[in-house]
């Protein structure tokens, strides 16, 4: 390594393959009605849970960070986050773990005020989608749910640290110069301890974290 | 939303848009009087009154006196600012020219009391047209959110079976399923263009999307040919729910007016730092395309069933991505014309 370089996290070229992609992903589908989808995607190796709808008594499954993709429905969820049914809920998503790759479906035709849900959603499945297009689709969301800018720049998110800030390219190069060094790695975790303070922002951000350093490790090993 | 023009086929008195000043409709009941419309093509003195009127109070508004003694009001309705126009109001408002207009137009007398009561009717009834309309469109978009999942259904029960066993039928009714899916796309922006002010964030490869919709179309003949100058193969940021509609659109209508057994061509080329696509046919036109035909409700002159909005929808899709779309009509021979539409797009 460089002794005076400012190493940046896009510096780490990772490739997974389809089936490592396959193997490390959970998926969460919620709609009002179980989709014949769930069997197609099991039956192609994914991992895949289903919630009819999230509500205060299941909310922690969001608040862990158990999935890289969620599959949301529009109609008929999330009524206990807002009027906006999907909508409320896909905001309480990304406000929560903003790694998570949403992709949205519907074919209500929604008014102007509900069109953020195409705002903040990752990607958008047609209701009447095939499987071939889905599991393509959901094969694509997951790749960038797996890449190390679009972690990283989750683990920024919730740690309330602007993009591209002084401190955010410290902390980058801190984290390159970390997958070769214990101690330097320890440095991070310490500096980010004290800026994710609490206790839902500490699970998400030292989850991202661990995924990004697991992949930043892969990426030297070569493997 | 009722459109102007709705909420002017309820007034009964002459109607001007403040949002586009042009000149005043008539009225149900009242008529542009022949002074009004002598003037306004006369002088400019007209335009000026109604920007004016665009700056008044419209929590209390009151007649407000043109610069040739008629009179007008404005007011709001369904987000559009409007001005009852070319009337004379009594109590006079005092100007010169009134008693004399007066006398002239007896039928454009009103009392104040009338005129309060015509702009709550005009209000009344474009509030109740806007209830329907919206009424209308949930029930629209709550029939197609059923069908199109019956169309998934068909979908996906048909590539399950050609995973087992295939089939050319199975084929046909999976791509019969696809081409429902296209047309439930541009149905689901017509009620909702919204959907095309949505920022694209997806990047997507041109050449497979344009390879996916000719494999749909694609006749038994082969006619659809997709060319891309070699190693060339751009990735453009998109929208990829709206994407799609261009190559759908374009594909579907070269096919729709091609003359029978003639080729469509579909080539994807560098143009300086963009992709240009082009997607031509050969077709018997009485006239030449031009590009009143992405309006709205246009359709080619030799059209039979089509809805006319295939090409508005694509130009809106189009615009959202920065691009437009043009159409290019040289002759081929003595019956056919080629007709060529291109888009260009900036790629990365």
């Amino acid at each position: 390594m460089e002794f005076f370089k400012k190493y940046k996290v896009e510096d780490i070229k990772i490739h997974l393959t389809r089936e490592e992609i396959i193997r490390r992903s959970r998926i969460l589908i919620i709609d009002d009605e179980r989709p014949d989808l769930i069997d197609d995607l099991k039956k192609a190796g994914f991992a895949v849970d289903y919630e009819q709808d999230i509500t205060k008594e299941n909310m922690k499954i969001l608040e862990n960070p158990l999935y890289d993709l969620i599959l949301l429905d529009y109609g008929n969820v999330g009524k206990s986050f807002g009027q906006d049914q999907g909508l409320s809920l896909l905001r309480f998503i990304k406000r929560v773990n903003p790694a998570l790759v949403v992709y949205t479906y519907t074919s209500k035709a929604l008014d102007s005020n509900q069109a953020d849900f195409y705002r903040l959603t990752d990607g958008v499945l047609s209701k009447d989608a095939g499987i071939a297009e889905s599991l393509e689709k959901i094969e694509e969301g997951l790749r960038r749910a797996h890449s190390l800018p679009n972690i990283w720049k989750a683990l920024m998110q919730v740690a309330d640290i602007k993009i591209n800030s002084e401190e955010d390219k410290d902390l980058q190069d801190l984290y390159v110069r970390g997958l070769n060094s214990k101690k330097k790695l320890q440095r991070l975790k310490s500096r980010l301890s004290h800026v994710l303070n609490s206790d839902v922002t500490q699970k998400i951000g030292f989850a991202l974290l661990e995924k990004a350093i697991e992949l930043g490790i892969k990426s030297f090993l070569g493997a | 939303m009722p459109s102007f023009d709705e909420i002017s086929s309820i007034s009964p008195l002459p109607i001007v848009n403040l949002n586009n000043i042009g000149k005043p409709n008539g009225g149900l009941s009242v008529q542009l009087s022949k002074s009004c419309l002598k003037y306004f093509h006369k002088e400019n003195e007209c335009i000026k009154h109604y920007e004016n009127l665009k700056k008044n109070n419209l929590e209390s508004p009151t007649p407000v006196q043109c610069p040739f003694g008629f009179a007008s009001i404005v007011f709001k309705v369904c987000n559009e600012k409007v001005a009852l126009t070319g009337f004379v109001p009594y109590p006079r408002l005092g100007g010169k020219d009134e008693p004399k207009l007066a006398k002239q137009h007896p039928e454009c007398k009103i009392s104040i009391d009338k005129l309060t009561k015509t702009i709550s009717f005009i209000k009344d009834v474009s509030h109740r047209i806007e209830s329907i309309e919206t009424a209308v469109i949930k029930n629209q978009s709550m029939a197609l959110h059923e069908i199109r999942k019956l169309n998934r259904t068909i979908k996906q029960t048909a590539e399950r079976l050609t995973q087992k066993n295939s089939s050319p039928e199975l084929l046909q009714i999976q791509k019969t399923s696809e081409l429902m899916s296209n047309q439930f796309d541009i149905i689901e922006i017509l009620a909702n263009e919204t959907l095309t002010q949505i920022e694209r964030k997806s990047n997507i490869e041109v050449y497979r999307i344009f390879d996916k919709c000719v494999h749909i179309y694609q006749t038994p003949d082969q006619r659809i040919k997709l060319h891309s100058q070699s190693g060339f193969f751009p990735k453009i940021t998109a929208n990829d729910k709206t994407f799609p509609i261009i190559p759908t659109v374009l594909i579907e209508n070269a096919l729709k007016y091609s003359a029978p057994k003639q080729p469509i061509k579909i080539s994807i080329d560098r143009d300086d730092n963009k992709c240009m696509v082009s997607v031509s046919n050969l077709a018997e036109l009485e006239k030449n395309l031009d590009d009143s035909i992405f309006s709205k409700g246009v359709r080619n002159s030799t059209d039979t069933d089509g809805s006319g909005y295939g090409l508005y929808v694509a130009q809106l899709v189009a615009n959202q991505h920065n691009t437009l779309i043009q159409v290019k009509c040289i002759p081929a021979n003595d019956k056919l014309t080629k007709v060529t539409f291109t888009v260009s797009f900036e790629y990365f």
